[in-house]
């Protein structure tokens, strides 16, 4: 299942000029995606307008191929959101957070109780799941959010910069759980961090001011990469060429 | 619907503001402070209780306070709806407590009944706009009304309500109606949570 902007047109408000205008964008349908772009490229919005939390101003955002759009429960039962600040409960475990939005997505009390248990497990947080989430580190709270989009059968998931802030450990654990996942479940994620991911993802998007500089393999878009970048740059290489801050040498 | 419950407060903050309203109310009924008037040269006199009933008001904004936006924003589920009705629930039953409480005579719960609903709805139609802050509202108004609410000695202005004995009409109307402004402004202003 993939997820798509159609012509879509946004702005925060009604004076302002638009962050995204007639904007088109497609979600692979497998895999890892990786979108990446500058602060205030419009990656957030994007994100936010694919998990229905902001409506568009014009255009459409739907399951592709269908009339299924983002104000629909049947759109939103479908698409898990790791929002950029994960908030956290004093009130509640990581296991009781997982089953409360396994609910509000829609299962009954029960299965989300019984998944809550099993997805902590596969992301490696069985021992932790009766701390509080006010308590947990910023990389088990991020695989707490992971373990919530499992917990109520996404179809798709998307991460707004879930590796921002975490340490080199941390990062290393989390993209460890994240590349089990994207076996069974297509994860668009933005981020900052190019050189650590590039090489994970299937597909590269790059966005700037509300458009798409590139959208492809990622194999295509190291191709951009300077032909002496150094082993290991060429994805900051590709970035910089293609957003134009580099010649191509 | 236990974790959304435990996630308001509606097991702990919620009952415990109740306790804390019914109980302040209790012992600071008929004990009143005099405060000066900065408008018409008249101090006025103030029933200590009536700060009592700003706490179910203030409890309802941390009670919000708690809700996890981003999680709940693309829910399927009506959480907006569920929160709607704790809110409006619990600050009926606040000054039902104190309406009940007033039977046994003391005239200053009828009116912490009154003036609790008037804190409500001050809060909740201010919380779509000032999150937090809307905790001020309401001991905003308070302070006010005891400054510059009164225009001679026990005659305070029409709109002040709080400072009003329990038998005034319009002053337990006025409460009644910021009430249901204070929901209808929540109803409209805080976005759904299923679209």
């Amino acid at each position: 299942m993939s997820l798509q902007l159609d012509r879509v047109t946004f702005r925060y408000r009604r004076w302002e000029r638009p962050v995204l205008s007639g904007f088109s964008y497609e979600v692979p349908d497998e895999g890892l995606t990786i979108l990446l772009g500058p602060n205030g490229a419009g990656k957030s919005t994007t994100m936010s307008l694919l998990a229905g939390t902001v409506a568009p101003g014009g255009g459409k955002v739907r399951l592709k191929g269908s009339d299924v759009t983002s104000a629909t429960v049947e759109y939103r039962r479908h698409v898990a959101w790791l929002p950029q600040k994960v908030p956290t409960s004093r009130q509640l475990t990581a296991r009781e957070y997982v089953a409360y939005v396994a609910w509000l997505k829609g299962e009954d009390r029960s299965a989300a109780w019984e998944r809550a248990g099993t997805v902590l497990e596969q992301v490696g947080l069985a021992e932790q799941s009766g701390r509080r989430t006010a308590k947990l580190s910023g990389g088990q709270l991020r695989r707490v959010g992971i373990a919530c989009a499992l917990a109520h059968d996404a179809r798709v998931i998307l991460l707004d910069e879930p590796t921002a802030g975490l340490d080199p450990h941390q990062r290393t654990v989390f993209r460890d759980v994240l590349r089990k996942v994207t076996e069974r479940i297509p994860v668009l994620m933005s981020t900052h961090d190019i050189a650590d991911l590039a090489d994970e993802a299937n597909t590269v998007s790059l966005m700037d001011r509300g458009r798409i500089l590139h959208h492809g393999a990622t194999g295509s878009f190291l191709e951009h990469a300077r032909p002496d970048a150094a082993a290991g740059r060429q994805a900051e290489s590709a970035y910089s060429v293609l957003m134009g801050l580099e010649g191509t040498g | 619907m236990i974790w959304w419950l435990r996630q308001r407060g509606a097991l702990g903050l919620l009952p415990g503001a109740l306790l804390a309203f019914a109980v302040g109310i209790g012992l600071t009924s008929g004990v009143s402070v005099v405060f000066p008037s900065f408008l018409g040269n008249y101090a006025m006199m103030t029933e200590l209780s009536t700060f009592v009933a700003v706490i179910p008001g203030i409890s309802l904004i941390a009670c919000l306070e708690r809700r996890m936006s981003p999680v709940e924003r693309s829910a399927v589920r009506r959480v907006d709806a569920r929160d709607i009705v704790l809110v409006s629930g619990f600050a009926l039953l606040v000054s039902l407590v104190a309406a009940g409480m007033s039977l046994a005579g003391a005239d200053a719960l009828l009116v912490a009944a009154r003036n609790n609903l008037l804190f409500c709805g001050l809060a909740l139609g201010a919380w779509p706009l000032l999150g937090h802050r809307a905790t001020l509202v309401p001991v905003f108004w308070m302070i006010q009304s005891m400054f510059l609410g009164s225009r001679s000695r026990d005659d305070p202005y029409p709109w002040v309500i709080v400072t009003e004995a329990a038998d005034v009409t319009h002053a337990a109307v006025g409460a009644f109606a910021v009430f249901l402004a204070g929901i209808l402004a929540f109803i409209c202003l805080v976005p759904r949570t299923d679209r």
